[in-house]
């Protein structure tokens, strides 16, 4: 286990701070040249593991830093002043430094506000979801034997598999292609981190824009369908219900209006 | 809600949805699934999608009164727990904002009056004022003069009971059925080819055969599920081969292989160039050929189902007995075929000669399995009947037929008109199971089953559907009730029928869920439960008959089709319908000319009392009432309709009606095996379904040697020679007709200079009543597109999204111009969907029909395009 990184309150006041590269040193090798090669597109900044919603996340956030001082990884960072609704606080680009799962998630325990909710086992966080942005570039995918993201996941098997494709490639070579499991993935970003191209083909996005919007799961009779398609809820109200009174006089409304039907 | 409680519902949940899809479960998780199904009161039952002919099975979830869950039922043969979008919402369809609750007369100061406003009625008043109605234009001008405008997507139970009330009860044939529009041109030819009506193979002939052509059937859209299985198969068998056929560019033919895009019209001529293709290369199966079939041939001038003074019909002498046929010779037949060579062909349709010859190839190579597979680009045709003939003689001359992977499979488009409209018999010439009025021997049998006297049915055809609306404008139709269908959307050159309605001294009935444009242009609507809402069962294209249980109620006074039929023949006294009857034209041997003979003296020895109820008669005899409600069968679920009557009505009504099948080719089982199910294709003898008819070791009714045995038993004794040749039987025998190329009935011209060809996008279902009340659907397609090549657009001054007004000798429209997407059009034609009530394109379109099977050709007319 490496140095934690001493990050002070001075260095953050002072904007003096800078992330240290957090991977152990046999790695750093092979990540050196990788860790100037972007994601595709912008990067995104996620959360640590146990945030709350956003909203709720950033009213109790203190940016005290001392998430950042307990990771062991050095994956945190705090934001600088610049887009940052809050600046200073918490956050990681999957890229550059995941989330490696700690068991007993450090920061979390570390968090004296609740920003990162301490009810959070570390196999529930949901700081993301990994999505195949780019399925065309993936070697997997094209038939070229890759596994990168599928061993780097934590969760083996269970957030990522790679699922065998019927169509064989041009040169006859099995396709797989890596399928994210939205129950399981925690959205470390070890998969985005490990794909060996120069612009990941997987990667995190955040939560608000790859799950499904919180209130719908907690609506009380939301109706699951097939796990492959998005959840149907059927309606609150039908005909029967007190609100549908008014619904006669609409629909005599228009029985009675023959507008474009009439005419020839 | 905390993660804890959302992780366990979410856990809960994917396991029940994993363990009903057959996955393996931990057992933690499963038994919080089960606790989870269980406090959450959810019950999963098995059911039917609303939509297409595929009749793919899905399972729906009620809790508390009220659907809340639907998903693809994994049991299912047929899509195995796949639905395309818009089985994915089958239960959204019932709660659109816009639900019929109550009925609506059109009423002015306090009476009614066709040129009233809707008036919310009771159901008592409703029925007041359709008997009335009824009783006044029956009384006055007899059985010919009322109609009933059914539906391919009525259930069983209720086109049995509609062709039970209108020919059993008061004996009019004019029951014409939606399907009349859709497979009318398949029927004919089943019937002309083979007999019998409807396809030998079924959906397994995808997964074994080699080759899938495409002829005017865009699969990707309007069959999903079964296109799935065809790309399936050709992702995983590398000799397969898709084919689509198209007067346009369209979704399927993005996964074919061979695209033939031809002139509306000369599939007819390409289908001769494939055969003359067969006999030249010596690819004709002279084994199959000499023991199975004959050669036959009809007269040509038929005309286009235009009425009497259109200036087309003009000369055409064998209008009124265009299916008239006779037997040929092989030799007459080949030289009827030399004409149609490739450089002709090739000439006539715009489709390159080495296309011609590559399809052709397709069909010859004898160790190639080849499924064939059309829906309305053959059967909405001038010539509807004939080209669906054709395509019995490609797969007949190479033996490519009734045999596991090869099939001539005639596409369904409703959910039911197989099940309902055909095997039922809702047409205005047909009784269950394949008879005719026209047929005494039928007639007996019918009569005998239903418990009628001798005489009581109508032996002269009713009138048929473009018939139906002809005979509103003229007076000749006077009563008007539509039932699961949107005949004022629906029909072609729909203005005329429109003011029919509104103008002519008539009463016009329409039974829906929803303010159609039919509903708003009807005297008196009846608000209808919808598919969940009560018991049924549909047949869907393989034969594959599926049964369903009532899963929720219907919303205010919403009531079920089939308790409507027998509320209404409760008005009925059997004096007043089995007396004597004005039958203008009728002259059938055993009848009084023009006129129905009393029957009260046969019905009082069968000891019925002429103040008896058609309902007491037809519907709640001893034998049907004493089948009790509740039934085990039920499960706990309700049953509105036989609550009300008393008695199990579905399942007397199907136990009565499967009679008609039994021993001639069309069994079905019993009821209760159908909801134990996952259907069952027909014949089902001794409990074992059949997946390929007319083939030894598949179908029961095929003999050990017999190899094939085409056992259709209409039309089987034909001239030889020809018209006037001697009668001769060719029992068991399979016909291959030679039909020519002919000229479409309306083609563009200087003026009208654009092809106007319709039809459906995926998204929406028929006239939008249901799909347009989902908002995901309605947002993924909100308004129909004239689609139009972009050559075109500019050579007329136009840009893609501009509002464009289409105009034929008809009728015009206004829709947005569109010159990419989905459907990619060559120049010279436009396609527009018809699902849209604010883009009613049938105004333009022409009311030509194929003049053997009455199908409206919705596919070609002429029109301009310019700006709005």
């Amino acid at each position: 286990m490496r140095r934690r990184s001493e990050l002070t309150r001075r260095d953050l006041l002072t904007g003096a701070f800078r992330r240290r590269q957090g991977t152990p040193a046999a790695d750093r090798a092979v990540d050196a040249p990788r860790a100037f090669s972007r994601a595709r597109g912008d990067p995104h900044r996620l959360r640590p593991p146990g945030a709350r919603e956003e909203g709720e996340f950033l009213a109790r956030c203190t940016v005290c830093g001392d998430c950042v001082e307990a990771c062991p990884f050095d994956t945190l960072a705090l934001a600088g002043s610049g887009a940052e609704r809050v600046p200073g606080a918490p956050y990681f680009e999957a890229r550059r430094n995941p989330c490696f799962l700690c068991d007993d998630a450090p920061c979390i325990a570390s968090c004296p506000t609740g920003a990162l909710d301490k009810r959070t086992a570390i196999a529930d966080a949901r700081m993301g979801l990994a999505v195949l942005v780019a399925p065309e570039s993936c070697l997997a995918s094209r038939g070229q034997d890759c596994e990168a993201c599928y061993r780097a996941c934590p969760l083996t098997g269970r957030a990522l598999r790679l699922e065998l494709q019927a169509a064989r490639s041009p040169e006859n070579r099995a396709r797989f292609r890596p399928l994210v499991d939205a129950d399981h993935c925690t959205g470390c970003g070890r998969c985005e981190h490990a794909c060996i191209l120069d612009e990941a083909a997987i990667r995190v996005l955040p939560t608000a824009l790859a799950r499904p919007r919180a209130e719908e799961e907690a609506r009380p009779d939301a109706a699951r369908g097939t796990r492959r398609t998005v959840d149907f809820t059927a309606p609150q109200r039908g005909p029967d219900h007190p609100s549908w009174a008014s619904h006669l006089d609409a629909v005599l409304r228009d029985m009675n209006d023959l507008t474009g039907i009439e005419e020839p | 809600m905390d993660q804890t409680r959302r992780n366990f519902i979410k856990t809960a949940v994917a396991a029940s949805v994993a363990s009903s899809l057959g996955f393996s479960v931990p057992k933690a998780s499963r038994a919080a699934a089960e606790q989870w199904e269980k406090e959450s009161n959810w019950k999963w039952d098995k059911s039917v999608c609303r939509f297409c002919g595929v009749g793919c099975g899905i399972m729906v979830a009620t809790s508390g009164g009220r659907i809340v869950s639907v998903k693809g039922d994994p049991e299912s043969p047929v899509n195995r727990g796949l639905n395309c979008i818009k089985g994915y919402f089958n239960a959204k369809i019932m709660y659109g904002a816009d639900r019929l609750t109550k009925p609506l007369l059109r009423m002015k100061d306090g009476k009614p009056h066709k040129q009233g406003q809707f008036t919310p009625v009771s159901w008592k008043q409703a029925f007041d004022v359709m008997e009335a109605r009824f009783k006044k234009y029956y009384g006055e001008y007899g059985p010919a003069s009322v109609a009933i405008f059914g539906s391919g997507q009525y259930t069983i139970d209720e086109g049995y009971a509609a062709a039970k009330f209108m020919k059993g009860g008061v004996r009019s044939n004019n029951l014409d059925p939606n399907a009349r529009h859709c497979m009318a041109s398949a029927v004919a030819a089943f019937i002309q080819t083979f007999g019998i009506d409807e396809p030998p193979g079924c959906y397994d002939d995808i997964e074994l055969t080699d080759t899938a052509v495409l002829w005017g059937a865009n699969m990707a859209e309007c069959h999903p599920m079964l296109w799935s299985r065809v790309i399936d198969r050709k992702l995983t068998h590398p000799n397969m081969k898709i084919v689509n056929l198209s007067t346009f560019t369209n979704r399927s033919s993005d996964s074919a292989d061979l695209e033939l895009i031809f002139k509306p019209q000369t599939d007819l001529a390409i289908m001769n160039f494939i055969a003359r293709h067969i006999v030249e290369k010596g690819a004709v199966n002279r084994k199959f050929v000499d023991k199975h079939c004959i050669f036959a041939a009809g007269p040509t001038d038929i005309g286009y189902g235009l009425p009497d003074d259109h200036p087309r019909e003009a000369g055409q002498s064998m209008r009124g007995k265009a299916g008239a046929h006779w037997s040929i010779s092989f030799e007459t037949f080949a030289k009827e075929l030399a004409p149609y060579t490739a450089a002709y062909v090739s000439q006539l349709s715009g489709v390159p000669e080495e296309k011609l010859v590559a399809l052709a190839e397709l069909y010859a190579d004898p160790k190639r399995k080849v499924v064939s597979l059309w829906t309305m680009g053959f059967n909405q045709h001038t010539r509807g009947t004939w080209v669906n003939e054709q395509a019995y003689m490609i797969h007949l001359l190479t033996g490519k037929i009734a045999t596991p992977g090869s099939t001539a499979f005639s596409l369904t488009g409703q959910p039911s008109a197989c099940g309902t409209a055909r095997e039922v018999g809702t047409f205005a010439h047909r009784l269950p199971a394949d008879r005719v009025v026209g047929n005494a021997e039928h007639r007996a049998e019918t009569e005998a089953l239903w418990h009628l006297p001798s005489g009581t049915l109508n032996p002269k055809v009713g009138t048929h559907a473009v018939q139906m609306v002809r005979d509103l404008r003229s007076g000749k139709v006077r009563f008007f009730w539509a039932m699961v269908t949107n005949p004022f959307q629906d029909f072609a050159n729909a203005n005329e029928w429109i003011r029919a309605a509104r103008e002519g001294d008539n009463f016009i009935v329409v039974s829906d869920a929803y303010p159609t444009v039919s509903a708003k242009l009807a005297d008196l609507v009846l608000p209808v439960a919808m598919i969940y809402e009560k018991w049924g069962a549909y047949g869907n294209a393989e034969r594959r008959t599926q049964h369903w249980r009532q899963q929720v109620k219907a919303p205010g006074e919403a009531k079920a089709d089939l308790w409507q039929i027998l509320e209404f023949s409760k008005r009925f006294k059997l004096k007043e319908v089995w007396k004597e009857q004005p039958l203008p034209g009728l002259d059938v041997e055993g009848f009084e000319k023009g006129k129905l003979p009393d029957v009260l003296a046969g019905a009082r020895e069968m000891g019925y009392d002429p103040e008896q109820t058609l309902y007491e008669v037809l519907f709640a005899r001893k034998e049907l009432a004493k089948v009790a409600w509740p039934d085990p069968i039920a499960d706990g679920h309700a049953n509105d309709v036989a609550e009300d009557a008393g008695f199990f009505v579905h399942k007397a009504l199907w136990e009565e009606y499967r009679q008609f099948g039994q021993g001639n080719g069309h069994d079905l089982a019993d009821f209760d095996t159908y909801h134990r199910v996952r259907g069952l294709r027909w014949p089902v003898v001794g409990g074992r379904e059949t997946p390929w008819r007319f083939r030894e070791g598949y179908d029961p009714y095929v003999k050990s040697g017999e190899d094939f045995n085409f056992y259709g038993k209409a039309f089987k004794t034909i001239p030889s020679g020809g018209p006037t040749g001697e009668q001769f039987s060719h029992k068991g025998k399979a016909k291959i007709f030679f039909r020519p190329y002919a000229e479409p009935a309306e083609s563009p011209d200087a003026e009208y200079d654009l092809w106007l060809c319709t039809g459906r996008v995926l998204e929406h279902w028929h006239s939008g009543t249901m799909t347009k009340r989902v908002p995901e659907l309605n947002r993924a397609v909100p308004y129909a597109k004239c689609y139009m090549h972009p050559a075109d657009a500019e050579a007329r001054g136009l840009k893609r999204n501009d509002e464009v007004l289409l105009e034929s000798r008809r009728g015009a429209v206004k829709a947005r111009l569109e010159t990419q997407g989905r459907d990619r059009v060559p120049r010279g034609l436009v396609f527009v969907p018809w699902f849209d009530e604010n883009v009613l394109i049938n105004k333009l379109t022409l009311d030509a029909t194929c003049p053997i099977s009455k199908e409206t050709d919705y596919k070609k007319c002429a029109v301009k395009v310019g700006k709005a």
